[in-house]
């Protein structure tokens, strides 16, 4: 799923490789959970694509999208692979991702921003 | 002091309401962070993404934010795009934010945004937001998962908040004694507990689901009644039970050859003994554990609509299609060592999820009934006068009773013994006359309004059966004669006469006319040409003969 220029696509391989990814976007800069969001997604779909040099994700408009819009391609069933995947790279606020509905017509936006929020409670991320 | 603080909190609520109302499309959402150890600073989501190409959007000189009730300007030290999110800026505050206040406003100068030429500028660019503190995130965190739940209602969220799951993987051969080898072969079986701390609802659960993320695997367990068809199968082919049918099938074709002469006198009682003794030996040192594993199954086993009652937990257990689950490989590996099958699971993230709701009230629900159970004590109704214990099981059964439907055979009564639970309702039934096997049972389960029917087969092994006396015991050549006969364990519609040893009498009918399980009756023909001696006449009940005992033709 990595090459050499810190690239992720969907489908995601491990989440080895996930986990070291981030490491390399926490070292870099601010997070409040949406790097994370989005590599989810990408390691479920092959629609969605998170570049680091420089910092881009496709389709830009990612965040203004639901997860059953086609250019993301996200299925309810796969919403559970989402959170599992997000669990992963967030472990600390992993009940309250387990709450996320499995509903591929909520907008990833609003994920976004319960994650941000369940960080800022966890006292982790921000900005 | 009081009334000074009444005062202020008045006019906050006023301006708050008026900030409110001021509010435009253009800025779908404000909130300020103010959470130590982190930087306070305000993420501002607009309605549409913002053109990246004007960096003087994030001039500071752009953008005001003040403490609604305080009216206190907050110095802004930044204002940057969200790294990946196109309708978001954060602005980085200096300072502190003044003490009670719980709301500010935000106001930009103007803004570019995607597709639209010309800035956007005035009153649009203007919102109230929150003020996000240690003392109210958990509170927005209920109120972002609320936004993303906007379908679900609230007693959706109160299912989240009061249902607990936790699983554990149940080692194959656990899974083998306690519910027997075939289903242990077939399916991973899970321990699930769902613990209700709601104090109020019951929670009735729908369905039960296993997930490995990771394999993209998402499983429902297998219901009762389908796992109840893998373990009748494994009852039947089980070796214990299968070699007892042969005894027994071979004990039915040797009775059956009882009226050919050739074999002998001693071969009636050598059948008799074989039907009786041995094969009752035989279930006495090799007992039928596979009941007992059905029983459990019944009590155990997932199936759908079980109810947790309020402030309680129940215990149950979920069975996945193995092959389902695992790879060839992996069964393979499972069967030579069971701890692998843990190992799969966990390292796969294997997660278990209940669905379901919470109820108020049962009683409009209508008992289920899963089985019918008698054991041991069914064999009763082969005598006069059968008391016969047994069981229902299901669910919603509390408040139920019993009754029997159609076609029950004159005589027979049933009664609820004890109080019936959740899941359980005992009961008593009463034969005045004996009961033979392969007699069908319906019973009529009824709450309220509803009832609901089950159909059970009576089914045991009868004694064999014993001719005591026969009256007359000696009849002439040419005459018709109805002798009774008396003994033990004859069965209504199941024993009939047999003659053998002598020439020229015969039965009027095959069937005796069986009164009670110690008197029968049957009808003989001796022909005028029927030599004199001495006949063996035998009953036979099911395959298994009696001793024959002597009548004489004068």
């Amino acid at each position: 799923m990595s090459n050499g220029e810190g690239n992720t696509k969907g489908p995601a391989g491990t989440a080895a490789d996930l986990k070291k990814l981030l490491e390399h976007m926490r070292a870099t800069g601010t997070d409040d959970g949406s790097i994370e969001l989005a590599m989810a997604i990408a390691s479920v779909t092959s629609k969605v694509t998170v570049a680091l040099n420089p910092l881009r994700v496709e389709p830009d408009d990612l965040f203004e999208l639901t997860f059953n819009d086609p250019t993301v391609g996200i299925s309810n069933a796969q919403m559970a692979d989402v959170k599992a995947n997000l669990t992963f790279l967030l472990p600390e606020i992993a009940d309250d991702i387990a709450r996320i509905p499995e509903d591929a017509s909520n907008e990833i936006e609003d994920v976004q921003e319960f994650i941000r929020l369940a960080l800022l409670k966890s006292s982790r991320g921000g900005q | 002091m009081p009334l000074r603080a009444a005062t202020i909190l008045l006019s906050c609520f006023s301006v708050a309401a008026l900030a409110a109302n001021s509010q435009e499309d253009s800025i779908r959402e404000i909130t300020l962070t103010s959470i130590p150890p982190h930087p306070v600073s305000v993420f501002v989501r607009f309605t549409d993404p913002l053109d990246k190409s004007h960096a003087e959007d994030l001039q500071t000189s752009n953008v005001s934010v003040t403490g609604v009730c305080s009216r206190q300007t907050l110095v802004v030290k930044s204002v940057t795009r969200h790294i990946v999110n196109r309708r978001e800026l954060v602005i980085g505050i200096g300072g502190v934010v003044p003490e009670n206040e719980d709301r500010i406003r935000v106001c930009f100068v103007s803004l570019h945004f995607g597709g639209k030429p010309d800035p956007v500028s005035g009153d649009q660019l203007c919102a109230v937001g929150d003020i996000l503190t240690p003392q109210n995130i958990e509170e927005k965190v209920r109120s972002a998962l609320f936004t993303l739940r906007g379908r679900v209602d609230s007693k959706s969220e109160r299912v989240l908040e009061n249902i607990k799951v936790t699983q554990a993987v149940l080692d194959p051969g656990t899974v083998s004694d306690a519910f027997g080898r075939r289903i242990a072969r077939r399916y991973v079986a899970l321990q699930v507990t769902v613990a209700n701390s709601d104090p109020d609802y019951q929670f009735l659960i729908h369905d039960i689901k296993i997930r490995l993320p990771l394999r993209h695997i998402e499983q429902s367990s297998v219901e009762l009644s389908i796992l109840r068809g893998t373990a009748e199968k494994g009852q039947l082919l089980d070796t214990r039970n299968w070699v007892g049918r042969l005894l027994r099938g071979l004990g039915t074709i040797a009775a059956g050859a009882l009226a050919i002469d050739k074999f002998g006198h001693s071969y009636a009682p050598s059948v008799a003994m074989y039907n009786g003794p041995l094969i009752t030996a035989y279930e006495a040192i090799f007992p039928d554990f596979t009941i007992n594993q059905m029983n459990r199954l019944n009590d155990s086993a997932y199936s759908a609509n079980k109810l947790v009652p309020a402030r309680q937990a129940r215990v149950m257990v979920a069975f996945i299609p193995q092959s389902e689950l695992l790879a060839k490989e992996e069964k393979e590996a499972v069967k030579k060592d069971p701890h692998q099958l843990w190992e799969i699971l966990n390292a796969t993230l294997s997660e278990t999820s209940v669905s379901g709701n919470f109820i108020t009230n049962v009683d409009e629900i209508p008992p289920a009934v899963t089985a019918v159970v008698f054991g041991d004590d069914m064999k009763k109704f082969q005598n006069d006068n059968a008391v016969v214990k047994g069981y229902v099981l299901g669910q919603f059964l509390s408040d139920s009773k019993p009754s029997l439907g159609e076609g029950t055979p004159d005589g027979m009564t049933i009664e609820l013994d004890g109080t019936p639970t959740d899941t359980r309702l005992e009961f008593t039934m009463k034969s005045k006359v004996p009961v033979p096997p392969n007699q069908n049972l319906e019973l009529v389960v009824t709450k309220g309004k509803s009832s609901t029917k089950f159909t059970r087969a009576v089914q045991y092994l009868p004694d064999q059966p014993t001719l005591g006396a026969l009256d007359p015991s000696a009849g002439s050549k040419g005459e018709k004669l109805e002798i009774k006969g008396t003994g033990t364990s004859f069965l209504p519609g199941n024993t009939r006469a047999l003659i053998t040893g002598c020439t020229g009498v015969s039965l009027a009918n095959q069937q005796a006319d069986v009164r009670d399980s110690k008197s029968l009756t049957f009808s003989i023909q001796i022909d005028s040409a029927a030599g004199s001696g001495k006949c063996s006449i035998s009953v036979m009940t099911l395959g298994q003969p009696s001793q024959p005992i002597q009548f004489e033709v004068k």
